[in-house]
């Protein structure tokens, strides 16, 4: 019933041709949009053809269409032109363009309701419209009485909403499938995660959904849309690091990787509607293996009269045993867990960049409410132009269980080495140190050390 | 699938589902599945976060956060009875909090799959009405202002809203540029609107069923935080504390009757978690230049700032029952936070579902403690190369309260950052504020320095005598410090050097201690007492 009428509807379009529709049936509209905000769009439709020239417009595509990124092929035709056009249709253009023509101005009196209706010849439109009527020149509702002004046509180049129109020669009439290619902006989509962290079972469950956002000013009805994971413009420019941090990077694994990104189709078609955010659930994964990390990075030499908290991390890998490991596209990971009634609790989120297939991922969460580090800076002393530093840090836990805290010392310069410790360290590189300081429950451990940071 | 498992799904749980026709605005796309609504929440729980990015500058002064899409951040669950049809069905929940972040939503308790999840921000507004009836018939009415007479035209729309123009069949006339009375009346409304974003669910069900569903999301605009007050006893060395939450609901929803819960401690936020900022449409006439005096009628565009919200209650003065109460013993009301961990955090319940209503600010008791054990600790903060000219007035000191969070001061627990206002008795009875600081989250056993006022009381004159550049970017300085005491009673001074730019204490008289806060002097001074320290250090420059 419905299909009959569309039919119907699509034969009335197809005899006035010229003017695409956005309602074919057999339209074939596909998506690939990009993290970048850039989206690549195709668009099959079958088109009837007169012989010869004809321009063909496209009034439903993206009004951030990038023009010089469009293509329109077919079979047998050629491109003469193709114009955007973008001179929109509103009263004040519509006098502009009528300059040099006349019009019907109706006055009406304010006192009678009488309407006189005469005919104008618009002069100008420059800080006021200039009419001559008859021999009359006179200034457009100079007297600011009521005047409505009637023009006989809307000038061809006028349009409601930017229209894209290509002129073709088409070497014989008849319905020929055309397929538009084009880039758009104001289409994006970006990866959210859902964490669920049991840091008992030491296990994450892990849920991945692609977000797009489609404010382009058009609607894409019933497109196939698949995603491209992956930076494909601006090579060589290294955004910082957004607060995640790859750990360890994994292999590329072949599946889905198109080039140096990956792809992800949606498996069913739909339709992405302007002002729309759509989700679509692309990974799930239970049981991951996940922990916890304190963390104090102290990058130089410093006392603080306040504590300083820990930073909370969680490390993950996107993996289990049952499945094999996932890429994960760049985006917002949102970590929860169970509070004393098992009621799901929302405690922190961090972006994390593109992550090959079996990374190992660590985010900051927040910061530790009960674990801190307190530096004292017991002396400094210059020898040879080195300076050597003795420190005390103070780290206390007000947990009910033990902790271990990750404290790393930045700052070393060429030749710096540790002098003595109350821990043993390990050099991570040429600047850092790192510790690993157990602290008992609802207790304090000192760390200190000297080191000579060379310079 | 997803919908059936517990959290990741997350939540929701119990609205009248009316398995509606399509008879919602915001169904354009989807207008061949079945429509459900679920007009509101039957139940609700918030938890509310600490909002790092507002810094303890702001945490005062709530007054001045309004609604901005990004500042504050809370938990919603909300629990909804959901009529499912067999099938594909597409879900609208209404009634979400204003600050929603869409993709944070999930569904907790609905067996069905899920197929996709979509936020709608197209709004209803004057604007996009006429721009979603462009090429529709609708009638143009002019009203004569001399007869009251009604003329109505059917017109296609043929372009708008920025400057609608009208087609009369075949006459070309725009809208509101002749200066009569004139008005577009539609005959139905454009699909694919909504009056506010609108979350949706498409699902597909295998059979039809009653469904108790928790929908959760995190929601922006919504704040709390800590506010102490301290009454200092006449003793001198305890004071009453008592704590209280401050809520803040910034946006235009309010959360009624809700089990109420905030949180204690740095949550990491994305700047990515924030609600959909949309920008309606205007419906501006872009006339052609008439009057001869101006460029077309221009429309002032701007959104009007709110206005200013009533100032926040005073923190409930000491109300206290506690005051009285020697034993140091907490008096448990029904209107206390009961504190439980969130993990690293902090959690406090509240212990009755309570409202916060759009654009309100609130209060909740959250700690008491008496008889906190505390020193009143003059201090005065040097650098190196501080040095009073001859005729400078003497240096005020700051008055700082210090204690350590233990049970052997009468504390001990966990105290999350914020505001202190400091009263003391006054001759009369009555109470005198002292000073006002602020403290950040302090956990069971850590020190608790609170920064007040200035004090004339105790007074320091710092003089460098002597100041020498000793080999490369080291400078050597030998300052005399005079503090006096101008109290009748003894004070407890400190002078603190903090211990930056390669700080070494070369000689000093009386001796120092490395401390956290640097180099530091602590000495107690009799009533009049004038004493100097002397002190020769080596910094870099």
């Amino acid at each position: 019933m419905r299909r009959t009428v569309l039919s119907v509807a699509l034969v009335a379009v197809a005899s006035f041709m010229a003017i695409s529709g956005a309602s074919a049936a057999d339209r074939r509209l596909s998506v690939t949009i990009y993290n970048s905000g850039q989206s690549l769009v195709e668009d099959i439709r079958t088109e009837t053809l007169t012989a010869g020239r004809q321009k063909l417009e496209f009034k439903d595509v993206s009004p951030q269409i990038r023009s010089e990124t469009v293509s329109l092929s077919a079979q047998g035709i050629s491109i003469v032109e193709q114009n955007f056009d973008y001179d929109l249709l509103s009263p004040d253009t519509l006098m502009e363009k009528a300059v040099g023509a006349t019009v019907k101005i109706v006055r009406t009196n304010p006192a009678t309701g009488a309407q006189i209706t005469e005919v104008a010849k618009v002069l100008a439109v420059n800080g006021g419209v200039v009419l001559q009527i008859g021999d009359r020149i006179e200034v457009l509702r100079d007297d600011g009485l009521p005047t409505r002004v009637i023009f006989d046509r809307v000038p061809e180049n006028l349009r409601a909403r930017p229209t894209l129109s290509v002129v073709v020669d088409a070497a014989q009439a008849g319905p020929r499938q055309t397929t538009l290619n084009y880039l758009t902006s104001g289409l994006g989509w970006n990866a959210d995660y859902v964490a669920m962290f049991d840091e008992k079972s030491g296990k994450l469950d892990l849920q991945g959904w692609v977000t797009l956002t489609n404010t382009s000013g058009t609607s894409f009805d019933s497109a196939e849309v698949q995603l491209v994971a992956g930076n494909v413009s601006g090579g060589g420019f290294s955004s910082g690091r957004p607060g995640g941090g790859v750990v360890s990077a994994g292999m590329a694994s072949g599946q889905g990787a198109l080039a140096d990104y990956y792809l992800y189709p949606l498996a069913e078609r739909t339709t992405i509607a302007q002002n729309q955010t759509k989700q679509v659930s692309f990974l799930d994964i239970l049981g991951a293996p996940a922990s916890k990390i304190y963390r104090v990075d102290r990058y130089g030499f410093q006392s603080e009269e306040q504590p300083v908290s820990a930073d909370v991390l969680l490390q993950f890998s996107a993996a289990n045993a049952a499945r094999t490991a996932s890429p994960m596209p760049a985006g917002t990971v949102r970590v929860y867990m169970r509070d004393a009634t098992g009621d799901p609790k929302f405690i922190g989120e961090n972006s994390i960049p593109h992550s090959p297939a079996g990374s190992t991922l660590a985010i900051q969460t927040g910061q530790a409410f009960d674990v801190t580090l307190q530096p004292t800076i017991l002396s400094t002393d210059k020898v040879f132009g080195r300076t050597r530093y003795t420190v005390s840090y103070l780290v206390r836990n007000a947990r009910p269980e033990p902790v271990i805290v990750n404290v790393r010392q930045g700052g070393l310069w060429i030749e710096g080495k540790v002098i003595t410790e109350s821990l043993p360290s390990k050099r991570l590189n040429a600047q850092f140190l790192s510790w690993d300081v157990a602290v008992p429950a609802n207790g304090e451990t000192t760390l200190t050390f000297t080191v000579d940071v060379g310079r | 699938m997803a919908a059936a498992r517990p959290l990741l799904g997350l939540l929701l749980a119990a609205g009248l589902a009316l398995p509606a026709p399509a008879q919602s605005p915001a169904d354009g796309s989807f207008s061949g599945l079945t429509q459900v609504v679920s007009p509101g929440p039957e139940q609700l729980a918030i938890a509310i976060y600490q909002d790092p990015s507002l810094g303890t500058g702001r945490l005062a002064d709530f007054q001045d956060v309004y609604f901005d899409g990004e500042s504050g951040l809370a938990l919603v669950s909300e629990w909804r009875t959901i009529d499912l049809p067999a099938g594909e069905s597409r879900i609208s929940f209404k009634g979400v909090a204003e600050g929603i972040v869409a993709q944070t939503a999930a569904v907790d308790g609905l067996p069905a799959q899920l197929i996709e999840r979509n936020q709608d921000f197209d709004l209803l507004s004057p604007g996009s009405l006429v721009a979603r009836s462009l090429g529709e018939t609708v009638s143009w009415v002019r009203t004569d202002p001399a007869t009251g007479r009604e003329t109505t035209e059917r017109a296609v729309i043929r372009s708008g809203p920025d400057g609608v123009v009208l087609d009369v069949g075949g006459r070309i006339e725009t809208l509101k540029c002749s200066g009569g009375a004139e008005r577009l009346v539609f005959d139905r409304m454009p699909s694919g609107l909504s009056d506010r974003p609108t979350l949706s669910l498409r699902v597909r069900a295998p059979q039809a069923g009653r469904y108790k569903v928790r929908l959760t999301y995190l929601s922006v605009g919504v704040l709390w935080a800590a506010n102490y007050v301290a009454n200092l006893s006449s003793d001198g060395r305890t004071l009453d504390l008592s704590g209280w939450i401050t809520l803040k609901n910034t946006g235009r929803t309010g959360f009624a009757n809700a089990l109420t819960q905030v949180v204690a401690g740095e949550v990491k936020r994305s700047n990515e978690t924030r609600a959909v900022v949309t920008n309606t449409v205007p419906l501006t006439p872009r006339c052609w230049p008439m009057d001869t005096t101006t460029f077309g009628a221009t429309r002032w565009r701007g959104v009007p700032p709110p206005p200013p919200p009533p100032s926040p209650p005073p923190p409930p003065a000491m109300a206290m029952a506690s005051m009285a109460d020697a034993a140091g013993e907490i008096v448990v009301t029904a209107q206390k936070a009961v504190q439980t961990d969130l993990g690293d955090y902090k959690l406090y319940t509240l212990a009755s579902p309570t409202t916060v209503a759009a654009q309100q600010t609130k209060q909740v008791m959250m700690l008491q403690k008496s008889g906190v054990r505390y020193d009143r600790v003059y201090v005065y903060r040097l650098s190196p190369d501080d040095s009073a000219e001859a005729d400078d007035p003497p240096r005020p000191t700051v008055v700082m309260f210090r204690t350590e969070n233990r049970e052997r001061n009468n504390l001990g627990l966990p105290l999350p950052g914020g505001d202190i206002s400091i009263m003391e008795p006054n001759a009369r009875g009555g109470k005198l504020l002292v000073g006002e600081g602020r403290f950040r989250n302090t956990g069971i056993g850590a020190p608790l320095e609170i920064d007040t006022a200035e004090s004339v009381e105790v007074q320091v004159t710092p003089r460098v005598i002597r100041e020498q550049e000793v080999g490369r970017n080291r400078v050597r300085h030998t300052v005399e410090v005079a503090a006096h005491n101008n109290k009748a009673v003894p004070a407890m001074f400190e002078l603190r050097m903090p211990s930056y730019d390669g700080l070494r204490v070369l000689r000093s008289a009386p001796r120092h201690q490395m401390k956290p806060a640097g180099a530091v002097w602590t000495m107690t001074l009799k009533p009049g007492e004038r004493r100097i320290v002397t002190l020769t250090v080596e910094t870099d420059w």
